[in-house]
């Protein structure tokens, strides 16, 4: 009974745009959908759980706890990035605590069973014995540290924890293609561009809020006296991301009405286009001429999320001791925009509590976005 | 676990491998443990001495300090690695 309960309210989800409930209370509130989402949503998919920047030399490891899991970025010897789960192979203690440069090897502090950062184990102490360093029935081959499927797009560090999703630049393509014209490095200044918020709040609120513009005119209207309802257009990509994009983007000006350097060969488009996409599950994405931002959305649980935000420049001129001014001032209004949402996120969240609620309804000429990302989330949770 | 070997040169070591374990420093560790082990060698106490090189082996190697090949070298010897 309970189960085609939840199957009828997929249903109504996956309806057209114009008679279409959203996700119901449960998807908000529920324990065990909590749990369903976790598997179905986060782990089959690429989910992003950090940024690549935090581990900017070779060496640099950073333990995260991601829906539970822990998990370890460590950067190789080779340069190379990878993800494990942060655990020792022999009793699964936790391996690293802190973040920080790993200089020869990774000690589990119970046996010290020591790991490469590559995962290779390489020494088993006392193991056959005090003194002897192997034994016989302990393969170190088969026993290093179990890595898990990663990706680094636009510094995002996206993981595949079920191992059985398509590899992530066939599931992204249409996204990649999208932007390819921003496919070049993105410089990061440090703290003046990187803040969190913490919201009481489920993590589809956000991206819900963040797919659509509908809301700009009555809570960003400090946003909309230049960036009108009519100049913003849907993106949408069934089954990958959704959002929006403005035709009246303007550069942000300093006190000597300095601006930030563009990203070299972009189209004239990009003179005055900026486009806000979700990639399914949890980023929220921003590319404008001369900066980016990622916001990682980190679900703690159903009704809290941390939002992690990192704004990126595109010139080595924009991340500068000469641009810390400007830098200071595009943080700030971007906090601001964002803090504007913290209400409605967490309004609709409590909202949420309330029995005779449906999911409510789309404007199918306003809402399209935020339903196309219902519709996959309902879709991962049916399969 | 106990420890193998005489307590002798153990204990002049042990206070300063207390510290060096509570100050978390790795280096100073697979020094000590390696000077244990050395004493050991030379005294011709084949299981404590690889006891101890173990022991230096792995913070050396925990490290990146070159030492962690001189321990190795000798464990091996040893047929301990
Ligand atoms: S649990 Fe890691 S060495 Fe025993
Ligand atoms: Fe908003």
């Amino acid at each position: 009974m309970e189960q085609r309960l939840v199957d009828e309210d997929l249903a109504r989800v996956m309806e057209p745009v114009a008679t279409a409930n959203g996700l119901s209370n449960r998807y908000y509130t529920d324990r065990q959908c909590f749990e369903a989402e976790k598997e179905r949503v986060f782990f089959d998919n690429w989910a992003a759980i950090g940024f690549a920047k935090d581990v900017p030399e070779n060496g640099d490891a950073m333990p995260l706890t991601f829906l539970g899991q822990p998990l370890v970025v460590i950067r190789g010897r080779d340069g190379k990035l990878r993800v494990f789960q942060n655990i020792c192979r022999h009793r699964g203690m936790i391996l690293v605590r802190e973040p920080g440069r790993i200089r020869g090897a990774i000690r589990c502090p119970y046996h010290s069973w020591c790991y490469d950062l590559d995962g290779a184990l390489k020494a088993t102490p006392h193991v056959g014995g005090p003194g002897h360093n192997t034994h016989a029935a302990i393969d170190r081959d088969a026993l290093g540290l179990i890595e898990v499927r990663s990706h680094v797009w636009r510094d995002v560090v996206f993981v595949n924890i079920s191992g059985d999703a398509p590899p992530f630049e066939e599931a992204h393509e249409k996204m990649l293609a999208r932007w390819r014209e921003f496919d070049r490095p993105l410089l990061h200044s440090g703290a003046d561009s990187s803040f969190k918020l913490e919201v009481a709040t489920n993590w589809k609120l956000a991206v819900e809020n963040y797919c659509e513009s509908y809301h700009l005119p009555w809570v960003h209207p400090g946003l909309n006296s230049y960036s009108r309802l009519e100049d913003h257009y849907h993106i949408e990509e069934p089954g990958a991301f959704s959002g929006q994009g403005t035709l009246v983007y303007r550069q942000l000006r300093g006190d000597e009405n300095e601006t930030f350097a563009d990203a070299p060969g972009l189209g004239e488009k990009w003179d005055t286009a900026a486009e806000y996409i979700a990639l399914y599950p949890n980023v929220l994405f921003g590319v404008h001429r001369d900066h980016s931002f990622a916001i990682i959305l980190e679900p703690r649980d159903n009704a809290s999320t941390v939002e992690h935000v990192e704004i990126y420049y595109h010139d080595e001129s924009s991340t500068g001791p000469e641009r810390a001014a400007l830098r200071a001032k595009n943080t700030a209004q971007w906090r601001v925009v964002f803090e504007e949402d913290i209400f409605v996120v967490e309004g609709m969240q409590e909202g949420r509590n309330a029995v005779h609620f449906d999911g409510g309804r789309f404007s199918p000429a306003m809402d399209s976005p935020t339903h196309m990302f219902h519709h996959w989330i309902a879709t991962q949770l049916a399969r | 676990m106990p420890l193998p070997g005489p307590a002798q040169p153990l204990d002049r070591l042990n206070g300063a491998v207390i510290a060096a374990h509570e100050a978390g420093d790795g280096m100073r560790l697979a020094g000590l443990y390696g000077e244990a082990a050395d004493r050991f060698a030379e005294d011709g106490d084949i299981a404590s001495a690889c006891f101890f090189y173990t022991q230096a082996y792995i913070f050396a190697l925990e490290q990146g300090a070159p030492e962690a090949e001189r321990y190795a070298a000798v464990l091996r010897r040893h047929g301990r690695l």
